[in-house]
């Protein structure tokens, strides 16, 4: 027998010292790092850097007579952050390792709610901090969305609600919010809450990183939005240069947020790739692995890849924009094209970073709501390994009428089509398990559903920008704005609130309130498509993106969609007042598995205790096995220790082979591997 | 996709054909929408077809309309008819049929299908991308896809032959200027006069010369069919002809350019060409004290940079001829 | 509540925490977008032209200066268009209300000096009563101590900025003084070196028609089309054309 079972012995049960809590014990609570002293030293950190800044470039001629001084800016900008994360503990345990110390405060780790507010290891709270976070980023991107709409209720030659550079700015900051800020929402929050869980790890494979990743994002949207404060940039989330090498210094925000995100990303992706490779339990090979974990490692492959790209353009330019060289400017040298390639280099993976997550939400739920087997499983991971792998070859597509390489048009056509095959076996497995299951019309499958229907719209619309002669008419107008708000929002952003609704039980151990649930889809998906269907049909006829007016024969239809855009506003108020009143007022007890499903994640305590199973359970099924009438084995046995009639089982199990529990258990298995303690 | 294929592991009770119900509503309802697209929405669709390069993407987009229709109605049909009859709206969970092995025939004839349609559009897409002369879109300084007549050369491009009206006149050449926030147009068939209005003659073969004097534009007369990027340093082409109706038609930015990216329009007209040889030839010699403060004709211009935004790079711009204010 | 009894003694206060956490991020969200909606909405505001309706027809004087740098605020050294209000006090405005089917007699005050056009185009009068502009001062070389019409400029020598209309065909490239000690803080004196350029041109039907300068004048933005050449009131604005 290949197992230890010294290896599931319990872990040494983990006791305040005498006298009771360590906080009491050690330190007072103040000088322990938190939010407070890392906004403070963040606050000192820019002034420090805007001081510095000063120094080395407040006597250069040209910030002298631009009033704008954006090497200070950036360098206040990064200091700001550094200080931020010095403040909040994020170099604690770096730095006393550097020193042979032990981390200071280490023992003091907050508890209570303001473990939410602190820099904490324990994956479950950073999950939490990433729901938090990222719902407050997707309203406010919102908002913006919304003052977007509200410009364009009225056509040319009617007075304005905004000036037109305060719309670029509020487009921008709109794109950029969700783009950048977004690109976490669903491997952030629920890639490092459930992934764990759903592999039966008891922590993240790098949890210092974990809790790294997510105290990036909120510098990031503070800088982003202080790009208002200093006169905004017009370049869209795009950034375009050299159009960004005029602008004035809200560009640098949108530089070093971009880049702080970046960094994010990157970071995630590593900690995620490396968990879900190391970190699984016996039993859960790769053919066991959940459609989710499959889709949070695809994408984290791309986020692992992409964004170190997009953080060398942001650096070329930055450089163009503080010391003067010219990589973007074609009078001296540089070229228009090199940011283009750049950027949409990274730009398209990152579409489908947005898309992977929402593909592997909607196959991970359907079969809980079908009750039945998971079609295809092995094309279900196909699919979202070809779409990761393809989203490398098509980038050029969004340079059709840029007049670079005409002669590959064609390549770049048909490279751009063959990636709608693999997104065509997610439909496929999703068509054939519908196919005679027993489907329940819960809040989660509703969104599900719509998920499908309103990514197949997105994805039927992208094979016509794919086709040369069409995107010649549609090319960035609000055709394409229409096509990726329906894979985007459409797609991922229903995924995303079929996600909350189906885990937050599992999560709090309360329910959400199902009628205002049922309220919320619905109000939702009629307002989706009341707001673009119209757009698709105005881009069609001509209106550009990213217009701050427009001709007064589109005012109906852009009328419809911006009546479209506030029902939407309502359905995520009615959103809010949900999980608000659920969570906090009703506070109805769910029980433990509401939906009946087989997910390992599902078979543990609810909420998760600390350490997420008592043992490393060991994983004797497929997750999607609903109604086998020959045998039902259970997904795995929690209890962790292997008894010869359930290692019997497991051999015999429906995926057959001797090895499966012979696979070593990863680190995360290892006895008193604590990963929640620093 | 037969349902045969889906060997269930139990003997079902006799149910209804669900695939053949499925299959025969999707056939009715493909028909009459393909139906419906060709006849009535194809001659309406946008761009229209008051160019070639206009006509070209219309059909293109009526092609992929017809082709979407079936797969749209595809999978409504089958999300549609699952929530309807494979649906348990009971408050107790039933589980679904259990079926031991996925059908390789499914999966097999799904990439299949979805492999034929793709490449049956890249097919065509580039059919139409090439006959046509690059079907409106920007080609680069040297374009590849030509239509007949037109210069092969840069240095060709620069020396075009002069343009008079006829029934097979010769090729058009308008260079087109993107510059923070208006289009203005060169004419190097007509003294390299440079105008802020577009005229066009009827029955033309045209070639645009787009390009940029500070940062990405596009341009994209919409009713011709058209969409180049402009570029700062780059002569982007692009290609079309027109038929033989007059009509005016607005040309927009299509790339964010800045503060008045939305107003960056203006419009254009095409005009039979005895009115069109009437225009250019007064216009010419109306501009005739203008053209003489304008560069040379040329593909691509770099405007000095000796004003205001000299300055930024000091050490590379040409000495300032004279004084300058801010 | 019906689950009241589900809760333990321990989750009340909890809930209360959550409750009280949850609803002073509300409070701080809400104040935080109010604020922000009014501060994004803050622009130059509309100054309107003094208007003479005679039995035969209405007469609008619109007189405008142009300094080459601000002097004060938040960006100094930007260069700037004002615009003189009906009591005749100088604001610092690019949106003018003009009424419909009204003749406007505009008047401007060039105290900035010359910079060259990044296309000459430019350097011709259009859209204006006549196709021309008058001017006092310089125009490059030449020197008018008179009211002298002008059709077409040098747009290397000549302008210093233009008032370019493009929904009304307007374009003026404002010729500009060849002095060096130019005014750098607005408003500026009558003693500063400067130009004056009249022009006349007709409004037709209301609405909001936008202007901009076209001379690359952003000193050190590149091309010299950052900054106040991208920024409401300093560069560009609107005519608010309003209904007579």
């Amino acid at each position: 027998m290949a197992i230890d079972q010294e290896l599931y012995r319990p872990p040494p049960p983990v006791t305040p010292p005498e006298g009771g809590s360590w906080r009491q014990r050690v330190i007072p609570w103040w000088p322990h790092p938190n939010i407070l002293t890392g906004i403070l030293l963040g606050a000192g950190g820019y002034a420090l850097g805007h001081f510095l800044g000063n120094v080395i470039a407040g006597n250069w001629a040209r910030f002298g007579n631009t009033n704008m001084n954006d090497v200070a800016l950036i360098i206040g900008y990064l200091v700001a952050t550094l200080g931020f994360l010095v403040g909040i503990g994020a170099l604690n345990y770096p730095v006393a390792k550097i020193f042979g110390l032990d981390p200071p405060l280490a023992k003091a780790a907050p508890r209570g709610l303001s473990r939410y507010f602190a820099y904490t290891p324990d994956h479950k709270v950073v999950g939490w901090q990433y729901l938090i976070g990222m719902l407050i980023y997707f309203f406010t991107g919102g908002m913006f969305a919304l003052a977007i709409r509200t410009e364009l209720l009225f056509p040319r030659y009617h007075s304005h609600i905004f000036n037109p550079e305060t719309y670029l700015t509020i487009v921008g900051i709109h794109g950029t919010m969700m783009m950048m800020m977004m690109t976490s929402v669903i491997v952030g929050p629920f890639g490092n809450y459930f992934v764990p869980l759903m592999i039966g790890a008891k922590r993240m494979a790098y949890p210092r990183l974990e809790a790294l990743s997510f105290w990036l994002t909120p510098p990031a949207y503070i800088i982003l939005l202080s790009t208002m404060l200093v006169g905004g940039f017009p370049t869209g989330w795009t950034g375009y240069a050299p159009l960004a090498n005029e602008a004035v210094q809200g560009m640098d925000g949108y530089e070093v947020a971009f880049a702080l995100m970046a960094l994010s990303l990157i970071i995630t992706s590593v900690n995620m790739i490396a968990t879900i490779v190391d970190f699984r339990a016996p039993g859960m090979r790769w053919t066991r692995l959940p459609m989710f974990v499959w889709g949070a490692l695809t994408t984290s492959v791309l986020t692992a890849l992409a964004p170190p790209v997009l953080f060398a353009g942001l650096y070329f330019m930055g450089m163009d924009r503080t010391v003067g060289t010219a990589l973007f400017v074609d009078a001296h040298g540089g070229s228009s094209y090199l940011w283009e390639n750049v950027f949409w280099f990274f730009g398209h993976p990152e579409v489908y970073i947005l898309a992977l997550p929402g593909f592997a939400i909607a196959a991970e739920l359907l079969p809980v709501f079908t009750r039945r087997r998971l079609f295809g499983y092995n094309v279900s991971a196909a699919g979202m390994i070809g779409v990761c792998f393809m989203s490398w070859f098509v980038w050029q597509h969004h340079l059709f009428v840029s007049g670079i390489n005409a002669d590959m048009r064609p390549l770049f056509m048909l490279t751009t089509e063959v990636i709608s095959i693999p997104t065509g076996f997610i439909y496929l497995v999703a068509m054939a398990t519908l196919w005679k299951g027993k489907l329940r019309f819960e809040v989660p499958s509703l969104f599900v559903l719509a998920f499908y229907l309103n990514f197949l719209i997105g994805g039927v619309s992208g094979v016509f920008l794919s086709d040369v002669p069409v995107d010649v008419t549609v090319h960035g107008s609000f055709f394409v704005q229409a096509h990726f708000h329906y894979t985007i929002m459409g797609g991922l952003i229903f995924a995303f609130f079929g996600a909350i609704y189906y885990w937050i039980p599992k999560m709090t151990g309360y329910e959400m309130n199902k009628t205002l649930g049922w309220i919320h889809f619905w109000v939702m998906f009629i307002a989706f498509q009341l707001t673009f269907i119209p757009l698709f049909i105005v881009g069609e006829l001509g209106m550009p993106r990213r217009y701050f007016e427009y001709a007064p024969k589109w005012a109906t239809l852009n009328q419809t969609a911006s009546a479209g855009a506030y029902a939407i506003a309502i359905s995520m108020i009615i959103f809010v007042i949900n999980l608000v009143y659920s969570m906090v007022w009703a506070r109805k007890r769910s029980v433990e598995n509401p939906w009946f499903s087989r997910g390992l994640e599902w078979q543990t305590a609810t909420p998760p205790p600390p350490d997420n199973f008592e043992r490393i359970p060991l994983v004797l099924s497929h997750p999607y096995d609903y109604g086998n009438p020959i045998e039902d084995i259970p997904v795995a046995d929690l209890r962790g220790v292997p008894t010869p009639a359930v290692l019997a089982a497991s051999a015999a199990g429906v995926s057959g082979g001797s090895d499966e529990i012979d696979d070593p258990p990863g680190p995360g298995a290892g006895p008193g591997d604590r990963g929640g303690e620093q | 996709m037969a349902d045969a294929a889906l060997t269930p592991a139990a003997p079902a009770q006799r149910e209804p054909h669900h695939f053949a119900r499925i299959f025969i509503i999707w056939l009715v309802a493909t028909a009459i929408a393909d139906i419906l697209i060709w006849f009535f929405l194809y001659p309406h669709l946008a761009p229209g077809r008051l160019t070639s390069s206009a006509h070209g993407d219309q059909y293109d987009m009526t092609v992929l309309l017809m082709c979407a229709a079936p797969v749209l109605f595809a999978v409504w049909l089958w999300f549609g008819y699952s929530c309807i009859y494979f649906s348990n709206r009971g408050t107790v969970p039933e589980d679904g049929a259990w079926y031991e092995r996925d059908s390789v025939a499914i999966q097999v004839s799904w990439i299949a299908i979805t492999s034929l349609i793709v490449f049956g559009l890249f097919v065509f897409g580039t059919y139409e991308l090439i006959a046509p002369a690059g079907a409106g879109g920007g080609e680069g300084p040297s374009a590849i896809w030509r239509p007949p007549g037109a210069p092969s050369s840069s240095y060709a491009a620069l020396h075009p032959k002069p343009w008079k009206p006829g029934s097979h006149p010769a090729l058009l050449e308008v260079q087109v200027i993107g510059q923070q926030w208006l289009w203005t147009f060169r004419w190097p068939q007509f003294g390299g006069m440079e105008t802020t209005s577009l005229y066009l003659p009827t029955n033309t073969t045209i070639q645009f010369n787009v390009t940029s004097l500070d940062v990405i534009h596009s341009f994209w007369p919409y009713r011709l069919g058209v969409k180049a990027d402009a570029n700062p340093g780059v002569n982007n082409v692009a290609y079309t002809t027109t038929t033989g109706q007059t009509h005016s038609f607005t040309y927009r930015c299509d790339e964010l350019c800045g503060i008045w990216h939305g107003d960056m329009i203006g419009t254009g007209h095409v005009v039979s060409q005895a009115a069109f040889y009437r225009w250019a030839t007064t216009e010419e010699k109306k501009l005739a004290p203008l053209t003489r403060h304008l560069p040379p004709y040329s593909l691509t211009y770099t405007p000095s940079l000796h004003g205001a935004g000299g300055g930024l790079y000091p050490q590379l711009d040409k000495p300032t001829p004279k004084s300058t204010g801010s | 509540m019906s689950e009241a009894g589900e809760r333990t003694a321990r989750e009340m206060p909890r809930a209360l925490r959550m409750g009280l956490v949850g609803f002073s991020f509300a409070a701080v969200a809400s104040a935080v977008g109010v604020w922000g909606v009014g501060f994004l909405r803050t622009g130059p505001p509309p100054v309107a032209a003094k208007v003479v309706r005679t039995a035969s027809g209405c007469n609008a004087y619109l007189t405008i200066q142009t300094v080459g740098s601000i002097g004060y605020g938040p960006r100094p050294s930007w260069v700037s268009y004002l615009v003189q209000n009906t009591k005749g006090q100088w604001v610092h405005s690019t949106i003018f209300v003009l009424p419909s089917h009204c003749t406007i007699h505009m008047t401007n005050y060039e105290y900035d000096g010359v910079t060259p056009l990044r296309n000459n185009v430019f350097g011709r009068v259009t859209g204006t009563v006549g196709g021309k502009e008058y001017v006092t001062g310089d125009v490059g070389s030449k020197k008018y101590s008179t009211s002298t019409p002008v059709s077409v400029v040098d747009g290397a020598t000549v302008p210093a900025h233009t008032f370019t209309v493009p929904a009304l065909g307007i374009n003026v490239p404002w010729a500009a003084t060849t002095a060096s000690n130019l005014c750098a803080v607005a408003p500026c004196s009558p003693k500063s070196p400067h130009d004056i350029d009249k022009i006349t041109f007709k409004t037709g039907a209301a609405g909001y028609y936008r202007w901009q300068c076209i001379v690359p004048c952003g000193l050190n933005f590149l091309d010299g089309n950052g900054g106040p050449m991208q920024t409401m009131g300093y560069m560009q604005g609107f005519l608010a054309v309003e209904q007579s």
